[in-house]
């Protein structure tokens, strides 16, 4: 069983590669016919591009500038809509509440939004706004949808041995939705990453990983361009590997184990 | 406990379904009241507008003589244990409400666990037990709980034959030295021949009691093998 779960592990990582390999393959070939390398530079010269990007003085700044906002973006989102999730999922009016403004964030293109935050804030802020509005209501759906899954079984239980509502919150309700709080952190997260890099490209702020986007695509530096977006998506990949750290962590260890299968 | 005519009806494809009308019964304390009846007649209702799951509509329920919710132990069909805690833990969280030290309410939770024989799985996790194990836990747990009335809701009848007659007997001897006023809701009528002082048999909906026997051999001499107590359920009982 083991042998075959590797196996097959095996394979994926194969099937991935080669298809990475091939989309490389494809994408040289095809600068090399057009051979302009405005429109289209080759890997191997997007991948000096983005050694020299890493290797200058300010990039730890930019992406360190990119990473601050949008972190601080995922903390709000973290603290209020777990908040928020959780009293909904207690109490409904809560949601019914809270329904115009989930109906309009999740309808409104991130451009409008980040246009429409250009005019009210400045360029720093507007990208820690726009995350929140985008990424609010995909965590905060997650964390409502995990009290709605709480076994009734077990708040009746709670119910009958007088549990008190703190005793209810701290060994009922938290448990159960702590996979949903990492699982809606972790989608939260990388939409964050995406809108505050595009907020960053519209609104160029001095520093930031989308600003220098946008200042390189100004000036057409395709390759510079491209080194960026391989940075930005290496940064999305990070914090997904973090977090799938964090929620194999808690399906390993026993205590979390039953419920993960449950659901 | 006294409870009388108490009125639980429930709306359903807008009718209106009557469960119990105007169910009047007497549990002497510190007894076991076994309801046999036919699946559906009102038994599980009962035992939660005992236990306050759900509000009745008429009717009183007292205990010696006052109207109160009283503590409750609810022994469910399944074990309803918090997978996220340990055994001991599981016993030890519900007497929080009971006990302010958490040293009281560890010694509690660990004697109930070496009388079901859990001790040295104090430390386990629900998962990692088999069912009849996870149910006498539930059963150590509803014995910790100081509660002065007991329900059980055929806690034995998702286990297999032999796990069932030896929780039963479990449940049983331990019952004997940790009394309190008790309603077992069953329908198997020699789980309730084993366990009960009197054998209430219930009609259909709405629930009504058409016959009760009370059982005047010891519980630790009962044997299903012994016709004497298997005659003391009229023979024109079937159970449907």
């Amino acid at each position: 069983m083991k042998l075959s779960t590797q196996n097959k592990r095996t394979k994926a990582a194969a099937a991935v590669s080669l298809s990475l390999l091939l989309l490389i393959l494809i994408w040289h070939v095809m600068s090399i016919r057009m051979n302009i390398p405005i429109i289209l530079p080759t890997p191997a010269e997007t991948g000096a591009a983005l050694v020299s990007t890493i290797m200058s003085q300010d990039f730890l700044i930019h992406v360190g500038t990119t990473v601050l906002r949008g972190l601080e973006s995922f903390l709000l989102i973290f603290l209020i809509s777990t908040v928020l999730g959780l009293l909904s999922g207690m109490f409904p009016i809560v949601g019914f509440f809270l329904t115009p403004v989930l109906v309009i964030s999740k309808a409104t293109p991130v451009m409008a939004i980040i246009l429409l935050a250009f005019i009210w804030f400045t360029s720093n802020t507007v990208p820690i706004f726009s995350a929140f509005l985008m990424a609010f209501p995909v965590m905060f759906t997650t964390v409502e949808n995990g009290v709605h899954q709480v076994s009734k079984e077990l708040v009746e239980m709670s119910k009958v041995y007088r549990f008190s509502r703190y005793s209810r919150l701290r060994y009922l309700l938290v448990p159960s939705i702590t996979p949903y709080i990492i699982t809606g952190a972790k989608s939260s997260l990388s939409l964050i990453w995406k809108v505050v890099i595009a907020a960053e490209v519209l609104t160029s702020p001095s520093l930031g990983l989308g600003a220098r986007m946008h200042s390189a695509q100004i000036n057409l530096e395709t390759a510079q361009v491209m080194s960026w977006t391989v940075i930005a998506i290496i940064l999305t990949a990070i914090s997904d590997i973090l977090f799938s750290l964090i929620l194999r962590f808690i399906t390993i260890s026993p205590s979390h184990k039953e419920v993960w299968n449950d659901h | 406990m006294i409870i009388d005519r108490l009125t639980r009806s429930y709306i359903h494809d807008e009718q209106r379904i009557e469960v119990l009308k105007d169910f009047s019964l007497t549990v002497e304390v510190d007894s076991i009241v076994a309801l046999v009846g036919p699946s559906g007649c009102g038994k599980t209702t009962l035992l939660r507008l005992i236990s306050a799951l759900e509000q009745k509509e008429s009717g009183t329920i007292t205990y010696q003589g006052e109207e109160r919710e009283g503590s409750v132990s609810y022994l469910f069909q399944e074990p309803r244990l918090l997978p996220w805690f340990t055994l001991v833990q599981n016993i030890s969280i519900p007497l929080k409400s009971h006990f302010q030290l958490k040293q009281e309410r560890l010694e509690k939770a660990l004697e109930f666990l070496s009388l079901v024989d859990l001790y040295e799985f104090r430390n386990a996790y629900p998962h990692q037990l088999s069912g009849g194990m996870r149910q006498r836990a539930a059963i150590a747990r509803s014995f910790a709980y100081p509660s002065h009335t007991m329900l059980l809701d055929e806690p034995f009848q998702s286990l297999d034959a032999d796990l069932r007659w030896s929780l039963v007997k479990e449940f049983s001897r331990l019952y004997d030295d940790h009394r309190r006023t008790t309603l077992f809701v069953t329908h198997d009528i020699q789980e309730a021949l084993l366990l009960a002082d009197t054998v209430v048999q219930l009609s259909k909906r709405p629930m009504n009691i058409i016959g009760s026997t009370e059982i005047k051999i010891p519980r630790e001499q009962r044997s299903l093998r012994d016709p004497s107590l298997l005659s003391l359920i009229a023979p024109s009982y079937t159970y449907p």
